[in-house]
């Protein structure tokens, strides 16, 4: 099946921040997408990622800063003439047409003959494998259905930019993975340069080729999943991306072993670098739960005690309180060797093999 | 409706472990309640109901019951009241000239005022609704004051202008709360989508707000046909409407002819209310 | 709010509409209210007499006042047996409210001349009421039923009910139902659900239908005046009298001026408590 291709588009923001009344939406974005990248704007509700998307779309004016598609500065493009095709969480399908008709909608308002429109039309519906439903009605499809249908319809016009907003929020979990599979192997087999907003995190970090991880307005770090996972920039993104222990201490100055933070619950950790905070003080040690594995007491580590083990899977969720009280997680493999403490035990932790966590400035 | 379900299931397994104190509570309450809601309807329907006896009665007075039945009345209606039909013709006119008016003049505003929270938008609101809510008897007094005033006189055109005023609320407000109740995503994909913005209004949202536009339209035709209030001051001899003419008929000597006119009346608007119902669904826009 | 969109397109298609409503709702009701300041029927004289004449005259506050009263008694009677109405319409089943809307709405879109038609024929001296009293023998000649005030209540309350069931069946209705289920699981009865969280939360629509009714019975020319007949005289037809029968349209004005004042000072008085009160119903 002829693959249906586009050119490439990259996008660049530069610059955007937008006031509403007395709240900064977005506070000086700048990313760059490449052409033919998937990238998600990851944040939780409120960050100004909606904000963001929706101006690049053309429906909000931003208050200063540009955004450029293709080399073209769009800012005073309204928004049926940008080419920047957006996919809502409730796929807005036009209840009123036929699934052809929502499809074809795009071309009939472009001009295009009916003949070119049924031919796209029928692409399109083979394309998100839908060619049964051509005569059906929205309100008789699935949800996942509906959402193939708002994708197709967009697709339809060939968009420089795909924008989809919150696109599986709408759908079960169960659907919500299949539905993910197939959106990321239709943007990779068109190529089409897109930007995803998205509050999950799991989402992002499964489907993104970079992440763009925001907070009140601001971009924090923007990197491939990788990057946000293993080496956050920000306390936030430490904490917002996968699960992580904050726990604060006190940074010593670099000794032969290198860099140890004396931890406020008690006992130390030797780290591999300390980054991004390298210099001497308090600081916040994020720690993955999967970072920590149970240790020989002489080993240097901390003091925990141990309160619940959960098996999920493949691997074992352990809740662990320090001697503050202070909870920590930790995650071992299920079947794996070495000690298995019992509730109510005390253990101590430590580094495993490779861990690099993070060190934050403290208070 | 699934509430409603729920609703049974839950309230016959509360009953089932209920105490007599309470059960004779909810005995007094469905009894007291369900007595006057349902003398409420009676007293909605009865008079309907009983006009339409009477207008087959084949006596000469208005005796409830009818000592006996035929539609000669209605025949008499037919044949022997040239100023009744014509009063009846007059009233269509003017009631499809106000609604065809109404219609242009408050779907545009609506397409302005809908979704806008700002304090104009509100006070605009207020006053384009206005007609509703003071007695209309006011302003067509108002109205031939005015006319007067201007030297223009009574004509079918004034009594239009009357009409205008007070049909164009109905339709502004089933037009508004069409597009309040429009998803906005809608129009914010037709533009994604490319579609200009006269583009995206006619393929878009017409389609969509075409059953509110047509329960207001309905609602203004019935309001305009039906009103007295505007007419009596605006109607002269010339452009007489047909509730002013059943009036003067019902006031001077109880002619059981008007029985027959109510009776055509009632009919045609339950037809009429029924085909609007199937068509555009508007007793969705009546609430 | 959109980048596209200009906001002078927006008054643009407002413009017909206002300019509709300045000149024929706006200028006439000025002009009524220019026309009352005026002594005398020539209008010669400027002068606020026709209010003294109004004020001064017991007989014009009476008719205000039964105006005012008759309309508070019909919204009452409507909102003792339109709530109730509301009330089972929200629990019943959908088929049953397809009809019930029917019968609701009907009498809204058939002209008050039909509907207070209906009303002389059954309380005339052969109409069903009292044909029913002469059968059962509690009366021994026809009562005078109509022309009384009683009548007239009773008339405009069943024409003027759907404007008050409509708006409330909108507020039940958008009455999460859990709120009444949780209520009697909580062990409170029928009754003090009823009184304590059903009604409080339907306020505004109960506000908005008894305002409806109390404007819509104040202004009832036909009804008022067809089963009021000519002893019981109201504004509306006050109006009416002086202004075509009497062509003196300074006082007219006055009347009608008077009439628009009242209703709308207890309509925006009955609005504030209305929202103080839902303050509090929602706190």
């Amino acid at each position: 099946m002829p693959a249906h291709t586009l050119q490439a588009t990259d996008l660049t923001l530069t610059g955007i921040s937008h006031r509403y009344a007395n709240t900064q939406a977005v506070a000086d974005v700048n990313l760059q997408v490449r052409p033919g990248e998937l990238i998600a704007l990851l944040g939780p509700s409120g960050c100004g990622k909606t904000t963001l998307l929706r101006i690049v779309a053309g429906l909000i004016r931003q208050s200063a800063g540009h955004v450029v598609i293709g080399g073209q500065i769009v800012d005073t493009l309204p928004t049926h003439e940008r080419g920047a095709g957006i996919v809502f969480q409730n796929y807005a399908l036009f209840p009123h047409m036929t699934v052809a008709a929502n499809i074809g909608y795009g071309l009939r308002a472009a001009g295009v003959a009916k003949p070119q429109v049924a031919e796209m039309v029928t692409r399109m519906l083979a394309l998100v494998k839908l060619a049964a439903m051509a005569e059906r009605y929205p309100r008789q499809l699935s949800g996942g259905q509906q959402q193939r249908v708002a994708l197709a319809r967009t697709l339809a016009v060939s968009p420089k930019v795909l924008l989809l907003d919150e696109p599986f929020g709408a759908l079960d979990k169960n659907l919500r993975l299949d539905m993910q599979i197939e959106v990321k192997r239709l943007q990779r087999e068109l190529g089409i340069t897109t930007v995803m907003v998205t509050h999950d995190q799991e989402e992002a970090l499964s489907m993104a080729d970079r992440i763009a991880v925001m907070n009140q307005g601001c971009v924090e770090q923007y990197g491939t999943p990788e990057e946000v996972y293993d080496a956050p920039e920000t306390l936030f993104v430490a904490g917002f991306v996968g699960t992580t222990n904050l726990l604060p201490g006190t940074l010593a100055s670099v000794a032969p072993a290198g860099p140890t933070v004396a931890l406020a619950g008690g006992g130390t950790m030797v780290l591999p670098r300390a980054r991004p905070c390298s210099s001497a003080g308090p600081v916040v040690l994020a720690l993955r739960p999967e970072h920590l594995r149970f240790a020989a007491p002489d080993e240097p580590g901390l003091d925990a005690t141990l309160q619940l083990s959960l098996p999920l899977g493949a691997l074992t969720v352990h809740e662990l309180a320090l001697a503050s009280g202070a909870p920590v997680k930790v995650i071992t493999p299920r079947n794996g060797e070495g000690v298995r403490p019992m509730p109510g035990d005390k253990v101590r932790l430590a580094l495993t093999d490779g861990a690099a966590p993070a060190v934050f400035r403290g208070s | 409706m699934l509430e409603g379900r729920v609703e049974q299931g839950s309230a016959r397994l509360a009953r089932a472990s209920e105490s007599a104190g309470s059960r004779l509570e909810r005995w007094s309450f469905n009894l007291v309640l369900g007595t006057l809601a349902v003398l409420a309807a009676l007293l909605l329907i009865a008079p309907t109901v009983v006009v339409l006896i009477t207008s087959f009665t084949n006596a000469f007075s208005l005796r409830f019951p009818p000592p006996g039945y035929s539609v000669r009345w209605y025949l008499a209606l037919w044949n022997d009241s040239p100023e009744i039909l014509a009063a009846a013709l007059t009233s269509l006119e003017v009631a499809s000239m106000a609604t065809a008016a109404s219609v242009v003049l408050g779907v545009a505003a609506a397409l302005a005022l809908a979704r806008q929270s700002s304090a104009w938008a509100r006070l605009l609101d207020s006053i384009f609704m206005s007609p509703l809510m003071l007695p209309t008897l006011a302003l067509g007094l108002a109205l031939l004051v005015l006319f007067n005033l201007a030297g223009t006189g009574l004509s079918t055109a004034t009594l239009v202008i009357g009409h205008i005023a007070i049909t164009t609320p109905y339709v502004l407000r089933t037009t508004i709360a069409s597009l309040t109740q429009m998803d906005p995503q809608l129009l914010e994909s037709a533009r994604s989508l490319g579609a200009r913005p006269l583009f995206a209004f006619r393929t878009v949202t017409l389609p969509i707000i075409a059953p509110g536009i047509a329960a207001g339209a309905f609602i203004a035709f019935m309001g305009s046909f039906d009103n007295v209030a505007i007419s009596l001051f605006l109607s002269d001899a010339r452009s007489e409407v047909l509730p002013i003419r059943l009036w003067h008929i019902i006031e001077a000597n109880l002619d059981v002819r008007a029985a027959a006119a109510s009776g055509v009346l009632i009919v045609l608007t339950i037809l009429l209310g029924i085909v609007m119902e199937k068509l555009a669904g508007i007793s969705r826009h009546m609430r | 709010m959109s980048a596209s969109a200009s906001p002078l397109r927006q008054w643009q298609l407002m413009l017909p509409l206002a300019l509709f409503f300045t000149v024929f709702v706006l200028l006439p009701l000025l002009l009524l209210g220019y026309i009352s300041l005026h002594n005398d029927m020539e209008l010669k004289q400027a002068g606020v007499a026709q209010y003294f004449k109004f004020f001064g005259d017991e007989f014009n506050l009476g008719v205000l006042g039964q105006t005012l009263w008759l309309a508070a008694r019909t919204m009452l009677l409507a909102l003792l047996l339109g709530y109730p109405l509301a009330y089972f319409f929200t629990l019943a089943p959908p088929r049953w409210q397809r009809v019930l809307i029917l019968i609701i709405v009907l009498p809204l879109l058939t002209s008050a001349v039909v509907r207070t038609f209906a009303w002389v024929v059954i309380l005339g001296r052969q109409g069903i009421v009292n044909s029913v009293l002469l059968s059962l023998a509690w009366i021994e000649s026809p009562a005078k039923l109509l022309y009384t005030s009683s009548a007239v209540t009773v008339a405009l309350a069943q024409i003027e009910m759907p404007l008050m069931v409509l708006p409330i069946i909108n507020s039940l209705s958008r009455q999460d139902p859990h709120l009444r289920e949780a209520s009697l699981a909580l062990g409170a009865g029928r009754w003090r659900t009823l009184l304590l969280v059903t009604l409080p939360l339907s306020l505004p629509g109960l506000l908005a239908g008894s305002l409806l009714v109390f404007a819509a019975a104040a202004s009832a020319f036909v009804t008022q005046t067809l089963v009021g007949g000519g002893q019981l005289m109201y504004m509306p037809y006050y109006i009416y009298q002086q202004a075509i029968q009497s062509n003196n349209y300074p006082f007219a004005a006055t009347i009608a001026m008077v009439l628009l004042v009242a209703v709308l000072v207890i309509v925006t008085l009955v609005n504030f408590a209305g929202r103080a009160v839902k303050g509090v119903a929602h706190a």
